[in-house]
C-alpha cells in the first residue's frame, strides 16, 4: 500500500474525501465534547496529510476546527474565558492540529503493507498527540494563568491525566478511523453488489424480480463488476487482500 | 488464502492486540493517576468559607460525613439555601464548579478552593478532608 496521494484520485474525489474527513472530525468532536480530550480532529488532520497531501493537511484541520469551535461556542461553552482567551487558545489549538496535519504529510511515499501503514500512522499520531498537548498547554498557561515559572510548572505537572486520556483517544480512533479511510482511499467505497453465479441465467440468479432494471448478465460489461466480485475463473476473497493495480 | 495474505492477517491480529493492550494500559494508568472516589467517613470540626465578589458565607460543622471539599460545599449550600452549579467531566469523573450562590465563573475569574490555605490541585469532589480542616472557596483570578 502506498501512503501517498493517489494519482488516480481526481480532484473532486479528493475534495469529497476531505469533506468526509471534516465531517468525521466535526461530528466526533461535538459528540465527544463531554469526554474531554477524546476527539477525532487529530486523526482526520493526520489522515488529511498522509493521504491527501499538503494543501489538505492545512485545509482539513482549519475547517474542522472553525466549524466545531463555532458550534461549541454557539452552544454557550467558553463564555467564562472571555474573547481574548478564546482567540488566544484557538490560535494554539488550530496551529497544533495544523502541525499534526503536516506531520501526516511526512508519511507520504512510504510503500508498506496495510497493517504497517496503520501502525505507522498510529505511531506518528501518538507522537503528534504528545506534541499537541505540550503546545496547547503552553497556550492555556499563557492566556489563562499567571505568567510565573511556578504557574507554568504547575500547569505542566497537572497535564498527566489529560495527556493519558488523549493518548488513549488517539490509540482508539487512529487505528479505527485510519483503517477505514486508508482502505477507502486505496480501494474506493465498497458497494453491496449481488454478482451473478456463473453459468446461470438472470432469472435463476434472481435478478429479474429484485432488479428488473438491470441489464442481463450477457449485456453487462465485466468492468462494471467490482474488483472483489466472484469471478468465474477462480475464488475470490472479501475484503480484497491487495490493492488493484493502476 | 496465500502465504502473503496469512502473514498480513497475522500482523493485523498482533497489531490489534497491541492496540487493545495499549488502550487498557492507558485506561488503568489514567484511573491510577485520578485516584478512587473518597469513601464517606465522619470528620469533626471542619469549616468552609465562600468568598464571592462582595459577599462571604461561613459554615462550620461539628460532625459530618461530607468529607470532601465538594460535599462540604453542598452541605453549606443546603444549610444556607443557595445553589451550586457544576459540570461533570468524563472520563475524569470530576466536577468543575461553574457557579456558587448565583455567581458564575467569568471575567477571567473562577471559583477555586483552598484547604488550610493550600491551593486545591485536584477536583473538589476528589479532595478528601480530615478533622479540623478549613476550606475556602474564592472567586478570583487564577493564582497558580
Amino acid at each position: 500500500m502506498k501512503l501517498m496521494r493517489d494519482p488516480r484520485m481526481k480532484t473532486i474525489d479528493r475534495m469529497a474525501f476531505a469533506l468526509t474527513l471534516i465531517l468525521v472530525g466535526v461530528v466526533g468532536r461535538i459528540l465527544l465534547f463531554k469526554y474531554a480530550n477524546f476527539e477525532t480532529v487529530l486523526v482526520v488532520s493526520l489522515l488529511a496529510g498522509a493521504l491527501l497531501g499538503r494543501v489538505y493537511a492545512l485545509v482539513v484541520p482549519i475547517v474542522t476546527m472553525a466549524i466545531s469551535d463555532a458550534l461549541i461556542y454557539l452552544l454557550g461553552f467558553g463564555g467564562q474565558f472571555g474573547i481574548v482567551a478564546i482567540l488566544g487558545i484557538s490560535l494554539f489549538t488550530w496551529t497544533g492540529f495544523l502541525f499534526v496535519g503536516l506531520m501526516g504529510t511526512r508519511l507520504k511515499g512510504k510503500v508498506i503493507t496495510v497493517t504497517k501503514s496503520i501502525a505507522l500512522i498510529t505511531g506518528t499520531g501518538l507522537i503528534a498527540t504528545l506534541i499537541y498537548d505540550i503546545w496547547t498547554t503552553l497556550g492555556f498557561w499563557y492566556f489563562l494563568r499567571p505568567h510565573t515559572l511556578e504557574s507554568l510548572t504547575h500547569v505542566y505537572a497537572m497535564l498527566a491525566p489529560f495527556t493519558v486520556y488523549h493518548l488513549m483517544s488517539s490509540l482508539m480512533f487512529i487505528p479505527l478511523i485510519g483503517t477505514i479511510f486508508t482502505y477507502v482511499h486505496e480501494n474506493g467505497i465498497p458497494q453491496l453488489n449481488i454478482a451473478p453465479i456463473a453459468g446461470k441465467s438472470d432469472e435463476e440468479n434472481g435478478f429479474t424480480e429484485a432488479c428488473p432494471a438491470l441489464p442481463s448478465s450477457s449485456q453487462r460489461h465485466p468492468s462494471s463488476l467490482p474488483a472483489w466480485s466472484p469471478s468465474p475463473g477462480g475464488p475470490s476473497s472479501w475484503p480484497p487482500t491487495s490493492s488493484p493495480s493502476p | 488464502m496465500s502465504l502473503k495474505d496469512m502473514r498480513e492477517r497475522n500482523k493485523a491480529i498482533i497489531f490489534g492486540i497491541i492496540v487493545m493492550v495499549g488502550v487498557l494500559g492507558l485506561a488503568l494508568l489514567g484511573s491510577f493517576i485520578i485516584g478512587q472516589p473518597v469513601e464517606r467517613s465522619e470528620i469533626e470540626g471542619v469549616g468552609i468559607r465562600l468568598s464571592g465578589d462582595s459577599w462571604t458565607v461561613d459554615c462550620s460543622m461539628e460532625r459530618t460525613t461530607n468529607n470532601t471539599v465538594y460535599r462540604l460545599l453542598e452541605e453549606c449550600a443546603e444549610t444556607n439555601g443557595f445553589e451550586i452549579e457544576g459540570t461533570v467531566w468524563e472520563p475524569y469523573d470530576a466536577i468543575f464548579v461553574d457557579s456558587i450562590n448565583g455567581l458564575e465563573n467569568g471575567q477571567g475569574r473562577f471559583w477555586q478552593y483552598y484547604v488550610n490555605e493550600k491551593y486545591g490541585e485536584i477536583s473538589s469532589d476528589r479532595k478528601g478532608l480530615s478533622d479540623g480542616d478549613q476550606v475556602e472557596w474564592r472567586w478570583e483570578d487564577p493564582q497558580i
